[in-house]
């Protein structure tokens, strides 16, 4: 390293951080992002030097949905093996978002004392970021349709993702989701390890009306997949009648599901070596998936089947995922919707489990939402029209308030029931006092509406600071 | 009274939440409590299209235009151009408008043949044209504006057998270029807004729906409804366009 580079490295780990202090004594947010700005625009390989620190290399987690719940049940999973390990879990997944997480971590001089490095990625952000952190693991939870305004199409977030992965040496492992063909179709051209996941129990998609269908069709020949199993949206077990093309062989599976409503489930979990059966207290189909993919890949690393168990069984919600919080004697679930697919899974959850009866919904279109909201009108809301107690409120606000209402009218929802009020701070308090004391609220939100329902909440002391969690 | 609608591939073009323009015409309906039957119809299958009222396409991945135009060259193409002649009425977004062109040459420099509904070809763009869209209609369409989403790189241009719809004020529309939006010819509609387009653009679903009926009752006395929230969102969503938009 030549003395201007080890000049422009401290000084941008420097800069970084005082802008993230900056950023909490202004308590301007968590400061997640623009102190990796900072820090990448004076060493720019900032990125490739500091990943380099961890004694365990990196491991990253990248997909549509569910990165963030995966990548926080593995590093609850492997940091109970007694390994440091480094993270981005406040969903900021660009290269900013990573570079200022490593900043965080590093001293002045460079030197990180974490072993590993856990870091979630953007699809997009998938090339470069493997290119200059070389992780040894890649896990792909799915590949659902997401911000088209910002990946284009659905092929072409796989061809990215793929890009990752053959990054990845013959030592190294992807982690690979077999029930999603757009993921396993993936897996041929790995030059690493392939670990698959996948389901191998009865429990069928119960979300049937609502069904979003975009990858019907074979990856390989464009010939139709017939499905001997579906589990939601396109995952199940699939098969090409045309080229051969199928799930590939599972190595790491939930035979046996038990489900406990709002208290999550229970898992029989079935790894190459051995099966366990799992408690895991998150509700919401999509975290068996999570759950799985952090085991494979924290057994594939070494941990017992029984920690495994453990660990996952006192995992929680990560920030905003079906998050619960108290405020005023209420009890209010925060759930993030950034696609049609979570959407749904997200609406029958809070359906099935009773929170529908007090909900307030944030629509925005900024950058990091996308600037398109017409997925909202690939949700399944009319969920939400059969839930008709009297004292039913529903609330929409963020900056695309008005479409979500009118989406919400088309759903069948009753209007009179219906309030717009597009100031995030002024809804939240209407519909937690429209809730009796007792009664739990949800409130639904896309990741920016989240970020400053997050920061009102804490500006008014509902809860810790998220960069401290 | 009765309208027989058909979804054309809801399971191949279905990624920018165009469903939502079929549940609009759906609700619409109903509230005036006009029965609306759904077809759903995709490839391999080629049914009379005369017999239906209103034809809805939306857009899809480019990769899969390959498909779905050799499954409309097939048998399809031919039915519905003569559906069209007879008066039903249609509305294609974005990949389903580009289909019902004469032709659509696609990103890797492929020509696929359209099926001649509109007088219109599509070329590859080197970009996509991507945001709010605010179209002043050529229709007089709620106070003469139409709003949407569009994300598309083809580019369209029109031929003197079709007319725009609008001229573009907020966003790309056919091209980029010349300025306009979105195709029509006799009661078939073809354009780039998604958003979905129909619930925040409520006179452009009544007036499909008009156009079914009268030409399956001869007459079409559509019953207000109150859109009070239709319109607040088309007026929120020019506000935004305002503030994103080029």
């Amino acid at each position: 390293m030549s003395l201007t580079d080890r000049m422009r490295l401290c000084a941008g780990i420097a800069a970084g951080k005082g802008a993230a202090g900056l950023c909490r004594i202004l308590r301007a947010g968590g400061g997640t992002n623009w102190p990796g700005k900072i820090s990448l625009a004076i060493y720019p390989k900032m990125l490739s030097r500091l990943s380099r620190e961890f004694r365990l290399g990196s491991i990253m987690v990248t997909g549509t949905n569910g990165k963030t719940t995966a990548a926080k049940m593995l590093a609850h999973i492997l940091s109970g093996l007694g390994w440091k390990i480094s993270s981005n879990f406040t969903g900021a997944n660009l290269l900013a978002g990573v570079t200022a997480a490593m900043v965080r971590d590093a001293g002045l001089t460079g030197r990180i004392s974490s072993d590993l490095a856990l870091l979630e990625a953007d699809e997009a952000s998938v090339p470069r970021l493997s290119s200059d952190i070389r992780p040894h693991a890649i896990i792909v939870t799915n590949i659902f349709k997401d911000q088209l305004d910002r990946y284009g199409e659905l092929n072409n977030t796989a061809a990215l993702i793929g890009r990752g992965l053959a990054q990845l040496e013959r030592d190294d492992y992807a982690f690979l989701n077999a029930d999603d063909p757009y993921v396993a179709a993936l897996g041929k051209a790995v030059k690493a390890r392939v670990v698959y996941f996948g389901m191998s129990c009865d429990y069928e998609d119960s979300n049937k009306e609502f069904k979003i269908t975009e990858s019907r069709y074979c990856r390989g020949c464009g010939g139709y997949l017939t499905y001997k199993k579906t589990y939601y949206s396109h995952l199940g077990d699939y098969f090409c009648s045309r080229c051969g093309f199928k799930r590939p062989d599972i190595d790491f599976t939930v035979a046996g599901l038990r489900v406990k409503g709002v208290e999550g489930y229970t898992l029989r979990l079935i790894a190459p070596r051995g099966k366990v059966e799992i408690d895991l207290k998150l509700p919401g189909f999509y975290n068996i998936y999570n759950a799985l993919a952090a085991a494979a890949c924290a057994a594939t690393y070494g941990a017992d089947l029984g920690f495994i168990r453990d660990r996952l069984s006192s995992s929680t919600s990560a920030f905003g995922r079906m998050e619960q919080v108290y405020i005023k004697s209420r009890q209010v679930f925060i759930v993030l919707v950034k696609n049609p697919v979570s959407l749904n899974e997200a609406l029958h959850t809070v359906v099935a489990a009773g929170l529908a009866g007090y909900i307030m919904i944030a629509v925005n279109d900024n950058f990091s939402d996308g600037r398109d909201i017409s997925w909202l009108w690939d949700g399944g809301f009319e969920m939400l029209k059969h839930k008709s107690d009297a004292g039913r409120k529903v609330l929409v606000s963020g900056i695309r308030a008005e479409d979500m209402a009118l989406r919400l009218k088309y759903a069948g929802v009753d209007c009179g029931s219906m309030v717009v009020e597009k100031d995030i701070a002024k809804a939240m308090e209407a519909i937690i006092s429209a809730a009796p004391e007792g009664a739990p609220v949800c409130i639904m939100c896309t990741y920016t509406a989240m970020l400053s329902l997050r920061g009102i909440m804490e500006h008014r002391g509902y809860l810790s600071r998220y960069w401290e969690a | 009274m009765k309208l027989r609608i058909c979804h054309l591939y809801p399971d191949l073009m279905n990624l920018y939440g165009d469903r939502g323009n079929v549940l609009t015409v759906m609700q619409r309906c109903y509230w005036r409590g006009i029965r609306a039957d759904i077809t759903a119809i995709s490839l391999g299958k080629t049914p009379e299209f005369r017999l239906f009222d209103i034809i809805f396409m939306g857009g899809g991945q480019d990769s899969e235009q390959h498909t779905i135009a050799a499954d409309l060259q097939q048998k399809k193409g031919e039915s519905i151009r003569k559906a069209v002649e007879d008066g039903v009425t249609v509305l294609t977004i974005c990949g389903g408008y580009q289909l019902f062109g004469q032709s659509c040459t696609t990103a890797d420099g492929k020509e696929l043949p359209g099926i001649g509904v509109f007088d219109a070809c599509t070329f590859p763009g080197k970009d996509r044209l991507i945001g709010n869209v605010v179209v002043e209609s050529f229709m007089g369409d709620n106070g003469g504006t139409l709003v949407g989403f569009e994300n598309h790189s083809g580019r369209t241009y029109l031929g003197p057998g079709t007319e725009p719809i609008g001229r573009v004020i907020i966003g790309g529309g056919n091209n980029g270029e010349d300025n306009l939006e979105g195709g029509r010819y006799l009661n078939a509609y073809g354009t780039y807004l998604h958003g979905s387009l129909l619930p925040k653009n409520p006179r452009f679903a009544d007036r499909l729906i008009e156009a079914a009926l009268m030409r399956r009752y001869g007459r079409a006395e559509l019953i207000p409804l109150d859109d009070t929230l239709e319109h607040i969102a088309h007026n929120a969503a020019i506000e935004r366009a305002k503030q994103t938009g080029k």
